[in-house]
């Protein structure tokens, strides 16, 4: 019934203007109304705060349905209740920091984005050189973040900073900043191949001052936020591959019915029906996959080793599969008339966004090397 | 006042039908199933009432097997505030039906029963006017607006010739036409709300109804496929073709 009912409110309202959405570089901030509207805003958010308190595997059937129609409304639910941020103020954040930002999370009225990439902090993340520095009540801040989803328009950011000069990740914690404090700048937006408008943008801090309290993970508590963030590489960024490359095989599948070729329609062709069939294994291969990581996530039960075998596996099926897509509609497929070439550039992106697919590996390398996985 | 609905469950409307091999019917293994539209339009209707507060209690009914419950489930997460199902694996026919919605009628007495006008699946369009025709009360089919006051209920209905509105007492049956409203999304916390409301079973037996089919289906097929048109040069070719091959003028 949750997929029916988000289906549904996504075909009608999201698919629509996609194209536009993409061409325009405009983030299509009204589906988050209509999200908040029907009640998918606060879905990840406790209901003490006013959210729904679901669990993974319901976040990550509607962040699949959201994607399907808009890729970027999907990641513009990371920035509310459906993200990664509100998850870490629900586990970790003090009493103050979740009063004053779940409720307004959970209604879709406050944004929020996450930054931990830096010019030279990428898979690196323990090399993050913004450092934030104790003066009174306060920490002083200074540096530069790179590829923030969301920046142009969150009211608050989540922002990786060295909190202690302890090199290496021991030193490094997080802390909320709330756009408008002085010394702190969004800059332009970084214009990636797909993903047009989710107001992508590095941020800029010179001797930006943040009251302490704002500390959400202290130095050397980065531990914690892997672990939270574990389940969120399976709601988050697989899904919305999931959901894009779903879309991918249904139009894909339309066109090929309709379009006709020497005489008869492009399905009749044995070579292409093969190729639509090894589509359709590959989606659904990564679809079980992502599925059985998200059930064991809502169970406690996610190995990092699930996490990142679904996520590189899904990130990697997703370009196979808009790629053939592609492939099966011709020209139509790489013209900008028709959805295809979107769905490419968009899903590109999530093999090296939350870890890339090379550092997934290595985890996954690491587990089996350590006997933590038994084949 | 109290308002039932009636929910039938039916192929999803973007389902292709096809037709079971052995002619019986249409294959409903695997395939989509979703509340007739009309239904979620008498929903709604329902549920408008009640936040006008001319309702109190909206309660939806179905007939059929156990699976029903899923579709029932969908109109209580609309907002209905319980569900009755009369579980029944029996093929169950618009009279059987509408035996059975009175049936239950007799037990929650109503001021006012919203049915859809039609479901998608055999296009019947019989079951609101027996079910007046077996309770003795007034009806307004094929609804588009609908007003309550005074103990009576204003219908606009869109009759061939335009709108006819008419004035009935309660309680009455209401069938639903397309433009009655348009129904609402299920939200996220009402289908929680949902797991949590009341959904009482019953079956014929219990309420005394004979469901056997009084009418025999002999055979379903594909409608035949449309041949391939043919282009002719001019009129008078056309004019030729139509008075000696089709013989139609
Ligand atoms: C669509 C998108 C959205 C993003 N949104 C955000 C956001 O909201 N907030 C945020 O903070 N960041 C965001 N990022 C940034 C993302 O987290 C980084 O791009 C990612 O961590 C990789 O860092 P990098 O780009 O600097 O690549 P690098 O780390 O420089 O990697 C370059 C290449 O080297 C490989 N490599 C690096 N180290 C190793 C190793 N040890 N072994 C093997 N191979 C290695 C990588 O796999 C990659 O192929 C986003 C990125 C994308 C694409």
């Amino acid at each position: 019934m949750i997929r029916d009912s988000i289906r549904k409110i996504a075909q009608e309202h999201f698919k629509p203007g996609a194209a536009a959405a993409d061409r325009e570089y405009r983030p299509p901030v009204e589906n988050i109304k209509v999200l908040a509207d029907n009640g998918f805003a606060g879905v990840a958010i406790p209901e003490e705060y006013g959210g729904l308190g679901l669990g993974v595997f319901e976040l990550m059937l509607i962040m699949e349905e959201v994607s399907r129609a808009c890729a970027n409304t999907a990641m513009l639910m990371g920035g509310t209740g459906g993200g990664p941020t509100p998850r870490v103020i629900a586990a970790v954040g003090t009493d103050a920091l979740k009063k004053k930002f779940l409720p307004k999370m959970a209604k879709g009225e406050l944004f929020a984005a996450w930054s931990m990439s830096e010019p030279n902090a990428g898979s690196d993340v323990g090399n993050v050189q913004t450092k934030a520095i104790r003066d009174g009540n306060e920490y002083v801040i200074n540096g530069s973040k790179m590829w923030c989803s969301g920046a142009q328009l969150a009211d608050v950011f989540l922002v990786l900073v060295r909190l202690d000069p302890t090199p290496g990740m021991k030193g490094v914690g997080a802390i909320m900043i709330e756009r408008g404090t002085p010394g702190f700048e969004v800059g332009k937006h970084l214009d990636l191949i797909g993903l047009h408008a989710t107001g992508m943008a590095p941020l800029y801090f010179e001797d930006c001052r943040v009251p302490a309290e704002n500390v959400i993970i202290p130095a050397g508590g980065m531990r914690k936020l892997f672990e939270i963030l574990d389940d969120d590489r399976v709601v988050g960024n697989p899904s919305i591959c999931l959901g894009v490359a779903s879309a991918a095989l249904e139009d894909a599948l339309a066109y090929t019915r309709e379009r006709k070729q020497f005489g008869r329609a492009l399905t009749e062709f044995q070579g292409l029906q093969w190729k639509l069939a090894d589509m359709a294994i590959d989606l659904e291969a990564g679809r079980t996959l992502l599925y059985a990581a998200a059930r064991k996530a809502a169970a406690g039960q996610l190995t990092p080793m699930d996490a990142s075998v679904a996520k590189v596996y899904v990130n990697e099926m997703s370009q196979r599969v808009t790629n053939s897509a592609i492939q099966v509609c011709g020209a139509y497929g790489l013209s900008n008339e028709f959805p295809f070439e979107r769905y490419y550039r968009d899903v590109r992106g999530f093999a090296i966004g939350y870890g890339t697919t090379e550092i997934h590996r290595n985890s996954i390398a690491r587990e089996m090397i350590l006997g933590n996985y038994k084949p | 006042m109290k308002a039932l609905v009636s929910i039938k469950r039916v192929v999803d409307y973007n389902v292709k039908v096809r037709v079971k091999s052995d002619g019986t019917g249409v294959e409903t293994a695997n395939v989509k199933m979703s509340m007739n539209p009309f239904d979620e339009i008498a929903v709604e209707e329902a549920l408008r009432l009640r936040e006008a507060g001319t309702v109190t209690e909206v309660v939806a009914v179905s007939c059929g097997p156990l699976a029903c419950q899923e579709t029932l489930r969908t109109a209580l997460a609309l907002g209905a505030d319980r569900a009755i199902l009369v579980q029944t694996d029996e093929e169950l026919q618009p009279l059987a039906v509408s035996k059975l919605l009175k049936a239950v009628a007799d037990k929650e007495a109503p001021q006012i029963f919203i049915v859809g006008k039609q479901a998608i699946d055999d296009d019947s369009n019989q079951t609101g006017q027996m079910l007046a025709a077996l309770t003795g009360w007034s009806q307004a089919t094929f609804a588009s607006k609908l007003k309550i006051a005074d103990g009576k209920a204003e219908v606009t209905r869109e009759v061939d010739g335009g709108l006819a509105t008419i004035r009935i007492s309660l309680p009455a049956i209401i069938t639903t036409d397309l433009r009655l409203n348009e129904p609402r999304y299920v939200t996220l916390p009402n289908i929680m709300k949902a797991k949590k409301k009341p959904l009482d079973t019953l079956t014929p037996e219990a309420l005394g109804v004979d469901v056997k089919p009084r009418l025999k289906t002999l055979k379903v097929v594909e409608p035949s496929k449309r041949k391939a048109g043919a282009k002719v040069a001019d009129a008078a070719a056309l004019v030729d073709k139509l008075r000696n091959e089709a013989k139609v003028i």
